[in-house]
């Protein structure tokens, strides 16, 4: 592309006043739906980062294997995918505990290359065995609904991804309840705050780390389930979240759920946008750029704390 | 580190670059091309070594400024009809200014955030390389053959990516032994602390970067044209760069010599289980980063010290578990 393709584009796109009032409202749905979508990844890899301080490099391919889960339950039972979605959270959730069990908590003091390689090993075995069990090519679902959608002000909102967005913005509020007000989230946000300390007052660390890192997988797992319904996986999906991960994760500010919710529909807005204003190939580009300027200019975040909670 | 008081070492180092200098007298095709990738690896092992192994900053997405000389050197001598070796310069010199444009903020950011801010950058090439046309968009990118047939090229390029592997070790060598080097040093141990001692942490990490970028894209602009043909999603990828970072933790991250050997272990390794495993070489490549960083995070040479009875591996994994 040219730069002179690029203003030919915005010129047809300002001169076209009836196509933009039309596309207007439909660009901020899709915004808004692939926001909530976009804030509930970012929170899984968030909540590993925030607490542990471990950039887990394997947590798009954890998607992925949760997408794998229900595309194999729906295809074999013939269960709906959205009825598998307890299924993928509790298979991710052990396969999470077990990782961090048995090989990140060998290490977890080791430093930030060590765990940076480390669970970049773990993400290639893991999409080592994902391409064996299941193929390099894309797999999908099909349910019945899946073409389905009404509208509302001239934009069509499909139901499949209206349900993703809810079922994402449920999930979400229901681990910022999770961390506030049960004994088990005090404990993972005490020991965020100060590893000694909490370990003085009676709490294990291995233990809290590996739930931790449970509950990430168990999300991820449960946003891959959703993530399937909207978009065809192979097993190198996942190395496409990463910038969307980094990004939720930086801007929504270390330790702020509720930063992670409001950055994630940010996300999704500016890349609907892009999408209209710059084209498609723009899309990855302006992502980048806007993900960069964060970090360098704004590194806190949102609503950034000192400690997770 | 490696002792380098004794005149001795000088000579068997003399000695082992002498027997690869003649080795090409010997060996035909497949082997001199397995080296040369040898020698590529080492190159950027221990360029990331600068950067990341003396000074502390790890910028795992540095595979960059490797596209960023790939395409240099491309685009200059498909569009612009440069020779290899002025278009190699250019590749080189403007790799490492674009390394202390982009370092003024991004050397800014610590730990985590430079990590993730350097991988943004990776992704961040990759997307502009793919839509700019003067670079062959996601088509890629073809250059000139290299004149004089595929054996005259085997050996250029042999020679080529050795004699870069003895100027980047000769560079870190000079460099660890160099006030430069104690500044690094410093920088990585504390950098508050280092700043307080008198040494600028600013212009040190930029210098880290810029010579790491340096010999990295004319390691690059060496493999575009050797290869004669690049696309954006081959030279900007991450998977090289985290195998440069398992290359010089396992030689030992901030040493002259151990990323060089490590990057001859792994990329042995790598192309052993190519041709015999084909289907399973992510998963042993995978394994090996794991049981490298649980069992040797701190090099080969560290291993052998401690002894390699499991009971002394078994310790040496209690000191950094929770």
């Amino acid at each position: 592309m040219e730069v002179s393709d690029f203003f030919e584009a915005s010129m047809n796109f300002i001169s076209n006043h009836e196509k933009r009032d039309h596309m207007l409202g439909q660009v901020l749905v899709n915004g808004v739906l692939q926001g909530g979508f976009y804030a509930c990844i970012g929170v899984s890899f968030s909540i590993v980062f925030g607490i542990m301080r471990i950039i887990n490099l394997a947590q798009g391919t954890q998607i992925i294997l949760g997408a794998y889960v229900t595309f194999t339950i729906s295809h074999l039972i013939g269960l709906d995918p959205f009825l598998t979605l307890p299924i993928s959270i509790v298979s991710l959730f052990f396969l999470g505990y077990m990782i961090q069990k048995y090989v990140i908590n060998l290490v977890a003091k080791g430093g930030l290359i060590i765990t940076s390689l480390l669970t970049f090993g773990l993400n290639l075995v893991l999409i080592n065995i994902a391409l064996l069990i299941w193929k390099a090519d894309f797999k999908a679902t099909n349910p019945w609904y899946m073409g389905m959608s009404f509208e509302v002000a001239g934009a069509t909102i499909p139901y499949v991804r209206l349900i993703i967005f809810v079922i994402a913005i449920l999930l979400t509020v229901f681990l910022e309840f999770f961390f506030r007000k049960t004994e088990t989230g005090n404990s993972i946000r005490a020991t965020s705050l100060n590893p000694k300390a909490a370990q003085l007052m009676g709490i294990d660390i291995g233990k809290t780390y590996s739930l931790t890192f449970a509950i990430s997988s168990a999300l991820g797992g449960a946003m891959g389930t959703l993530f399937i319904l909207a978009k065809p996986v192979s097993p190198f999906t996942g190395g496409d979240f990463l910038i969307i991960l980094f990004s939720v994760a930086i801007l929504g500010g270390l330790g702020s759920i509720e930063g992670a919710l409001l950055s994630g529909i940010i996300l999704g807005m500016i890349e609907a946008f892009s999408v209209m204003l710059l084209g498609i190939e723009y899309q990855k580009i302006a992502l980048n750029l806007i993900y960069l300027s964060i970090l360098i200019f704004l590194p806190k975040g949102l609503m950034g704390k000192r400690f997770y909670g | 580190m490696v002792s380098w008081g004794g005149k001795r070492w000088w000579w068997i180092g003399g000695g082992i670059c002498l027997f690869l200098l003649l080795l090409p007298i010997i060996l035909r095709g497949y082997w001199i091309r397995l080296l040369t990738n040898m020698f590529m690896f080492a190159v950027l092992a221990e360029s990331v070594n600068i950067i990341a192994g003396y000074c502390g900053y790890l910028a795992l997405g540095n595979m960059f400024f490797f596209g960023l000389g790939a395409y240099t050197v491309a685009v200059l001598m498909t569009k612009f009809a440069f020779s290899f070796f002025p278009a190699l310069l250019i590749a080189g010199l403007g790799a490492s200014l674009f390394s202390v444009i982009v370092g003024l903020p991004v050397l800014r950011l610590k730990g985590q955030y430079f990590l993730m801010g350097t991988v943004g950058l990776l992704e961040l090439l990759r997307e502009i390389t793919t839509n700019l046309s003067l670079t062959g968009g996601g088509q890629g990118i073809t250059l000139p053959i290299f004149p004089g047939g595929a054996a005259a090229a085997n050996y250029f390029f042999y020679y080529f990516m050795f004699g870069l592997m003895v100027i980047s070790v000769a560079c870190t060598f000079y460099i660890s032994n160099s006030y430069l080097g104690y500044a690094f040093r410093a920088i990585k141990f504390d950098e508050d602390a280092a700043s307080v001692m008198g040494i600028n942490p600013a212009p040190y990490k930029t210098a880290a970067w810029a010579i790491s970028a340096f010999f990295t894209s004319l390691a690059g602009a060496g493999y575009a044209y050797w290869m004669s043909y690049i696309d954006p999603g081959e030279v900007y990828q991450i998977m090289p760069s985290v195998k440069m970072y398992l290359m010089m933790v396992l030689g030992g991250a901030g040493t002259v010599l151990g990323p060089i050997a490590g990057a001859f272990f792994i990329e042995f390794i790598s192309e052993l289980v190519w041709s015999k495993f084909l289907e399973l070489h992510l998963l042993i490549l995978g394994l090996v980063l794991v049981f490298v960083v649980i069992f040797t995070p701190r090099g080969f040479i560290d291993l052998f010290q401690r002894g390699l009875t499991p009971s002394k591996l078994l310790s040496g994994i209690k000191a950094s578990r929770i």
